[in-house]
């Protein structure tokens, strides 16, 4: 027999993946440009903008996760705690015509499908990370490259993007935002 | 069908126990995708620090815009002056004379300096394999101090000219200039790769050509490096060193052979100064050795990566009669190779291979350059010595 238990449950689940698989690839794509930054800037430091720049690309991917996982708590209710999460699975069982607990269940399984593509797609930011510190490399060798190799570094930034437009679109397609 | 009737057909008790195998399962499908991707990704982050590096000390190599500027001075003055704009300028204003030797002197130290920074930087598997690469330098060195010796200079003299970078001792090279006669220098090599120097003392004796030495130091510097590139596992670092070493060992068997050509000689007595190994076939080279002429050669190597370089440079060595040209055009496909493989390889040992092609270019034009100077060479006598990137 569910309750409304394991809904919360796999709804903090999915917040978790959103936030923490998103930070996992942020975190390396950061972590990969940052030390090309540093061999550029250890050479001139005057490279430090450039590095600054391509650095600060693969963040995006954090701040997607951290995007999509906040989303994910309003409109489960999680931020209210149980009470919250009950009453968000009544209104949708109330608008499916289906019992809470399976309204809790769809919420929580919406939830972790939810934060599973933004946060795997936050994994892009390694391959961002990977582009910006060749990027580094090149604009430091040839200043005149540095527009194409933004084009070159963002172009990643797409999957990242999707990603967080699909939890957007099931959180509103199953009513649970904007409703 | 709910989700409670799927997990009992499944035999769960209820949907939370089938949800987390489901779970389970996926993570350990994603960790075997993830594990080796997650490899790669920190070998590759391995390279980002020192790669970025190298690639901020190889936008600083002159560039060939002001080559062409220096090549237009009238004094080693206006030569100095310059450099002075460059990473050379802390080494120049050591420089107590405005000579040629002075600059590249100055040169030389830097190049020691900026080699060992290379070396120190990169990771550990890289520090190997460049390793093998800077022993081109110690055969540099080797060579300069027989001919110092030979030439009777001061040991002082031939110290000041020295680039300890390769993998001999400093303190060895040193110990090496201070030797009076070229069989103490050769003795002085015992436990070293180059004591094999000594079976050459018996031809030297005969014909006292230095020649015999330096193409034989040769020989063993790239035989021995191909046999370390050849002899273990390719990875895509040792790939791309046994790319570049096979261009290298062509390059050096080509020039001589086009070089000996040019004087005639027959081909046994070219044959044992080649070097073994290569990216050449073996018959290919053997049919090299039995052509009468520079043009022959040329026509032979139709079909391999050299043709269209060397065919490039036969109207120059046609209306000179220099061999040169041909030897520049070889030395520039050779950096044009060290380059592509900066370009196709940057997370690896390809900016360091870029690096060292493109620097070790670079300090031969301007020490050239500044010889031509001094000896009151015109700017397109200067221009015809001078080496370029290949294709």
């Amino acid at each position: 027999m569910l309750d409304v238990s394991t809904g919360v449950a796999l709804a903090a689940v999915g917040a978790g993946i959103s936030m923490g698989a998103a930070a996992i690839g942020a975190g390396i794509g950061v972590g990969i440009a940052g030390a090309a930054g540093a061999g550029a800037i250890a050479e001139d430091p005057n490279k430090f903008g450039t590095a600054l720049v391509f650095q600060a690309l693969p963040q995006t991917q954090g701040i997607y996760g951290f995007l999509g996982a906040v989303l994910i708590m309003i409109g489960t209710g999680i931020l209210g705690g149980f009470s919250g999460f009950e009453s968000a699975a009544n209104t949708m069982a109330g608008l499916t015509g289906t019992t809470p607990e399976n309204a809790a269940l769809i919420m929580g399984l919406a939830a972790v499908g939810g934060g599973l593509s933004v946060g795997l797609a936050g994994l892009s930011a390694i391959g961002q990370g990977i582009t910006a510190a060749g990027s580094i490399g090149a604009v430091s060798k040839e200043p005149g490259a540095f527009g194409k190799c933004m084009v070159l570094t963002v172009m990643s930034e797409t999957f990242a993007v999707f990603g967080l437009l699909i939890t957007i679109l099931i959180l509103v397609g199953l009513k649970l935002l904007g409703a | 069908m709910t989700l409670e009737e799927l997990a009992a057909s499944l035999g769960f008790s209820s949907f939370p126990p089938l949800f987390a195998v489901a779970l389970a399962v996926a993570l350990v499908v994603g960790l075997i995708i993830l594990v080796p991707i997650l490899l790669r990704v920190i070998e590759i982050a391995n390279y980002a620090y020192s790669n970025s590096r190298i690639q901020v000390m190889s936008s600083r190599i002159i560039p060939e815009e002001k080559l062409k500027e220096m090549i237009e001075a009238s004094s080693l003055a206006e030569v100095v002056a310059a450099l002075e704009t460059t990473e050379y300028s802390a080494y120049l204003r050591e420089m107590m004379e405005e000579r040629s030797e002075a600059i590249e002197r100055a040169l030389n130290r830097h190049t020691a300096d900026s080699y060992r920074e290379v070396v120190m930087m990169v990771p550990l598997n890289l520090k190997k394999i460049l390793t093998v690469l800077l022993r081109k330098w110690d055969v540099y060195n080797i060579k300069l101090i027989l001919r110092g010796v030979y030439a009777g200079r001061s040991p002082d003299d031939v110290r000041a000219d020295l680039v300890p970078v390769g993998e001999l001792n400093p303190s060895k090279i040193g110990e090496l200039a201070e030797a009076r006669s070229l069989e103490e220098v050769i003795s002085n090599l015992d436990g070293t790769p180059y004591s094999r120097l000594a079976e050459s003392l018996q031809l030297f004796d005969q014909t006292r050509n230095l020649t015999v030495f330096e193409a034989r130091l040769d020989k063993i510097l790239y035989e021995d490096a191909w046999k370390d590139a050849t002899s273990q596992p390719l990875d895509e670092n040792l790939l791309s060193l046994k790319n570049y070493l096979a261009t290298n060992i062509d390059v050096v068997n080509l020039k001589f052979v086009f070089r000996a050509k040019k004087d005639g000689l027959a081909a046994g007595s070219i044959e044992s100064y080649l070097v073994s190994g290569g990216g050449l076939a073996e018959s290919l080279i053997k049919g090299i050795l039995e052509v009468d002429s520079v043009d022959n050669v040329v026509a032979a190597l139709e079909g391999t990566k050299y043709y269209q370089p060397v065919l490039g440079a036969v109207p120059e060595y046609e209306s000179t009669g220099s061999i040169l040209p041909i030897e520049l055009a070889l030395d520039g496909h050779l950096v044009r190779v060290g380059k592509n493989i900066s370009i196709t390889q940057p997370f690896g040992i390809g900016p360091a291979i870029g690096y060292l092609s493109m620097k070790e270019m670079e300090i031969r034009n301007v020490r050239t350059l500044a010889r031509g100077i001094e000896s009151g060479l015109s700017p397109d006598e200067i221009r015809s010595l001078i080496m370029k990137v290949g294709s």
